[in-house]
């Protein structure tokens, strides 16, 4: 994470409009990550629902390419922190080498276990088997695209995946229409497929320019989901927090079957998406902000400690720190809090222009202050993170996790008026929580990064 | 450790509290322990010895006594696993206790000693929170802002991490039952020694044979790893680092609780007392119990009938590894203004010659460029008792000494000496009490690093044969008279027996 604070600090330094947006824009797509790209892919292609395809196939589509984003992201989630960190660890050692060695292990792990899960979870479902076998082969490949985003991000090629992503999603749209005169239904999902192989491919060949090959194993990497257990628990439950609300709509009981069991919700599910497009700009302007400034004060504030300087100054340089964390979150605030209420106000406006039903307005207007709240999540976390207070992000992670199921629960039950505020209130509180934790960890700065230290 | 000795009630006479040495470490203290414990084996001893880490095996360098039981091991620095332990919390009363016991270090109340030490022993200071917890944290940054201010926080930190987890280990430990307890120096075991005084209410005696504090000032002063900062190096004060102060400042405070709750302190010379004085010892304590020896390898080495009169050949003896700090160039000097007046002269410097391999290169090259090749045999490790009988002098010209065995044995061989004014050696030549000062001397005592002072002593005594025969005699009845081995002891078992029947101090 904390990486990639020079290349976005490089490209501001070419002090350019043009450059200062790129960066804005690849912060946007590296930050928002794998579930903000699921969310465009399917607008792009939720337009296509008056494009004179089968009412049925399209259903059909796109609730198999939300399973697909959805369960690949909790499934990926518990190998997409560790790694994270092994590489870091590696690349604060200054061996970059071992970069390849580690994609191939892990990309072993994920596509064994992805086949086995991908094939078990969509075995008993009512599709023909060409179309099981082009999905279970979606899976894969973007539980493979997460993966390697990692490993690029990790070596700062943000180009290269912004241009895969363009790339790759102009294809999976234009093959999916090509096909599906030809092919039907299975010729949809095998164009789109297509496409995400290309992403796939494109990032893969850029990790393979960046790096040698070397050996296939690397036994250093496997022993980090021993010893860092807590991160891969948290980038699965985390992940599966962010779903499970959704998860639990489709099996509400005016949840939609599309054909055994492929379920879908339609109320619920497309306010909830739309919501999730507002952030991005929070996402940019935190990238920006947190992982160059404050990466710049955290980096000074260690390296006073370690060269040796008194508490004073290593105080002042937290209160630095404190400052600039303040500032950005006022600025997020000011940012996310005015987008927001823009939506809120023009909600019935949007609700028309993306061709969602009006009694969906309210469900779309508490998804974007629950989107609002999860963004300052994602945040706190991220800070906690940086502190390596893994023992408390576990914490948040499992009371957003617990508190979206039981409230999501809860809202089901209450009935149609309370959709969406089980997820929202569930925000709330982990933000609260991750909060407490933030604030009282930067409080507690010096004795946290002291008196944690193992002895000998 | 376990506690079980205290559930057995099995009670030792004396408890040894010792700190790298006997039984693991040979050396000049140790043998001293050892030939103790051997001289009375009507009493039970049983000793915890402080060793710096299990890593370094732990064997007996000794063939321990009978009387020598149970001795525990405790290991200063040896990694300790820390259970977090979730209800043990440290109070705030408590933790107000530990601020204020910190901030009246150098006053040392004994009620405010006694509540630290048993609030320790029931556990209302869990290691866990000491090491990781909030409130002990806010007493560090406490501690540096008072102590040390302007330097490097992080040195600070582990300085005090590492200066006082062994003393909360000691603080815990459960120590075995005995009648009088005796610790061998200040420091850890003076620490250790402390709390069984103030736990077990018996009393507490000090033997000190080099002082504690001064050698860890020097070791500190001199130690790399221990940070300064950088522009203190040059200054011509050569003044230490505020982190090396931390260090010394703890050295010096353990020594002076120790001084305080020990009901004696003993030393071997006149110097190590008043060094002891300036560390803050009560001077009434102190009591001088110089060493012994064994008298019958020594005595009788010299014919009676030596004839010192007619005697035109001699011989000078040196005995010591050559190595800097006894300053063998000195000797070498001296021997030159010696070989210059007498033609018939042969020097032996006795003692190893591996140890500084360097300085011993310098020495040979020393003794060709003053043409002594002919004079002086470097003879290596040997029985200085073979040597004894045909030496007439024998010279120490070290740097630093506390109380020479090789000036005792030259006494107790009827050889004077020559030594340099350090330790006890003017002691050991002039005597120290009045009774001892009427037996005459038994050498010539010199400045310290003066060759020419040394070689004029050396003369002095090989051409003055009367001067010669009365040292020689001064020298055997001043050690039969005050440096016997069974006289020591006889001090110490009468020591010991005094406070054994001690009834239980407050």
């Amino acid at each position: 994470m904390a990486g990639i604070g020079f290349e976005l600090r490089r490209m501001l330094g070419k002090d350019s409009y043009l450059s200062e947006m790129s960066a804005y824009l690849y912060a946007a797509m590296v930050s928002s990550g794998p579930w903000l790209m699921s969310v465009l892919c399917l607008s792009i292609l939720g337009l296509y629902s008056y494009s004179g395809f089968s009412r049925v196939d399209q259903d059909i589509f796109r609730t198999t390419i939300v399973y697909v984003y959805a369960f690949t992201l909790v499934y990926v989630g518990y190998i997409q922190l560790v790694v994270t960190r092994y590489l870091a660890d590696k690349f604060y050692l200054g061996e970059e080498r071992i970069t390849l060695t580690a994609f191939f292990s892990s990309s072993v792990l994920v596509l064994v276990l992805g086949a086995i899960l991908g094939i078990g979870g969509i075995w008993t479902f009512e599709l023909t088997l060409t179309y099981k076998i082009i999905a279970v082969v979606l899976f894969l490949i973007v539980a493979m695209i997460w993966l390697a985003m990692i490993f690029l991000s990790a070596v700062k090629d943000f180009r290269s995946i912004v241009q895969a992503f363009a790339v790759g999603t102009s294809i999976s749209v234009g093959a999916a229409f090509l096909l599906y005169p030809v092919m039907g239904l299975n010729g949809y999902l095998l164009g789109y497929t297509i496409g995400q192989a290309v992403i796939y491919f494109w990032l893969l060949a850029r990790l393979l320019a960046e790096f040698p090959p070397r050996k296939v194993w690397d036994w250093g990497m496997l022993s980090y989901f021993i010893r860092y257990w807590d991160l891969a628990l948290i980038g699965m439950l985390f992940n599966l927090a962010i779903w499970i609300d959704k998860i639990l709509f489709w099996f509400a009981p005016d949840s939609r079957m599309v054909v055994p069991y492929l379920r879908t919700h339609d109320l619920y599910e497309g306010p909830i998406f739309f919501a999730y497009l507002t952030i991005v700009p929070t996402l940019a302007i935190f990238l920006i902000k947190i992982e160059t400034k404050f990466y710049e004060h955290y980096h000074d504030y260690f390296a006073k400690i370690i060269s040796k300087k008194d508490l004073f100054s290593i105080l002042q340089e937290k209160k630095g720190m404190t400052l600039m964390l303040r500032e950005s979150l006022r600025e997020i605030l000011i940012v996310q809090g005015s987008l927001t209420l823009l939506c809120l106000f023009m909600a019935s406006e949007f609700i028309e222009i993306v061709g969602l039903s009006p009694i969906q307005k309210p469900m779309l207007q508490i998804a974007l202050i629950g989107s609002f709240m999860q963004v300052l999540l994602s945040i706190a976390v991220i800070i906690l993170f940086y502190f390596d207070l893994r023992k408390e992000v576990l914490l948040v992670t499992l009371v957003f996790l617990l508190s979206n199921t039981g409230l999501t629960l809860l809202s089901m039950k209450l009935g149609f008026t309370f959709y969406g505020y089980g997820y929202c209130y569930s925000c709330f509180m982990s933000l609260m929580c991750a909060y407490y934790f933030v604030s009282k960890s930067v409080t507690n700065l010096e004795y946290i990064t002291f008196a944690g230290q193992p002895i000998s | 450790m376990s506690n079980e000795d205290h559930e057995s009630g099995k009670k030792y006479d004396v408890c040894l509290l010792l700190e790298g040495t006997y039984p693991f470490v040979s050396g000049g203290v140790s043998s001293w322990i050892h030939n103790l414990i051997k001289g009375m084996p009507e009493l039970t001893f049983t000793a915890v010895c402080i060793l710096a880490t299990s890593k370094e095996k732990a064997e007996y360098k000794y063939e321990v006594p009978d009387n020598f039981v149970d001795p525990k091991v405790i290991y200063l620095h040896d990694h300790v696993d820390i259970k977090q332990n979730l209800f043990n919390k440290i109070t705030k009363k408590n933790m107000q206790k530990m601020n204020e016991f910190h901030k009246n270090m150098d006053v040392l109340d004994v009620g405010m000693m006694k509540e630290v030490v048993s609030l320790f022993r029931k556990n209302k200071f869990p290691l866990s929170e000491l090491m990781h917890g909030k409130k002990s944290w806010d007493l560090l940054v406490d501690r540096y802002n008072i102590e040390v201010n302007k330097e490097s926080f992080i040195d600070y930190f582990w300085t005090f991490r590492f200066t006082h987890l062994p003393i909360f280990k000691m603080l815990q430990l459960e120590l075995p039952n005995a009648r009088v307890y005796h610790t061998i120096s200040t420091g850890y075991a003076g620490l250790l020694g402390v709390i069984a005084r103030l736990t077990t209410r018996r009393p507490l005696l000090l033997t000190e044979h080099g002082i504690y504090v001064k050698e860890r000032k020097i070791e500190i002063s001199q130690a790399e790893w221990i940070y300064h900062k950088q522009d203190d190096r040059f200054r011509v004060d050569s003044k230490l680092g505020a982190i090396q102060t931390f260090w010394i400042r703890m050295f010096e405070q353990l020594g002076k609780i120790c001084y305080d709750y020990s009901s004696e302190i003993y030393t071997l010379y006149e110097g190590n007392k008043q060094l002891e004085i300036l560390e803050g010892a009560d001077p009434a304590k102190i009591k001088i119990i110089p060493n012994g020896i064994s008298l019958k390898n020594f005595l009788e080495l010299k014919p009676e009938d030596h004839d010192y009169k007619g005697q035109n050949e001699f011989a000078v003896g040196f005995v010591g590894r050559v190595v800097p700090i006894k300053d063998v160039k000195t000797f070498l000097r001296a021997c030159k203004i010696v070989a210059l007046k007498i033609e018939k002269l042969k020097v032996y410097i006795m003692g190893p010659t591996e140890e500084d391999e360097e300085y011993y290169e310098e020495c040979l090259n020393l003794v060709k460029l003053l043409h002594l090749e002919n004079i002086i045999e470097f003879t290596g490790k040997v029985k200085v008792t073979d040597y004894l009988p045909i030496l007439d002098v024998i010279v120490l010209t070290s740097i630093s000494e506390a109380q020479p065995l090789v000036i005792m044995e030259a006494n107790c061989a009827g050889v004077p000496a020559v030594a340099s004014d350090v330790g006890s050696c003017r002691e050991l030549l002039e005597g120290r009490t009045v009774s001892d000062k009427a037996l005459g001397p038994s050498g010539i005592v010199t400045k310290v690093a003066d060759p020419i002072e040394t070689g004029e002593a050396i003369l002095t005594i090989l051409q003055k044969p009367v001067l010669r025969k009365k040292m020689s005699q001064a020298g055997i009845e001043r050690v039969k008279t005050f440096y016997k081995e069974s006289d020591l002891n006889k001090t110490y078992l009468k020591i010991y027996r005094k406070y054994m029947k001690m009834e239980n101090l407050e």
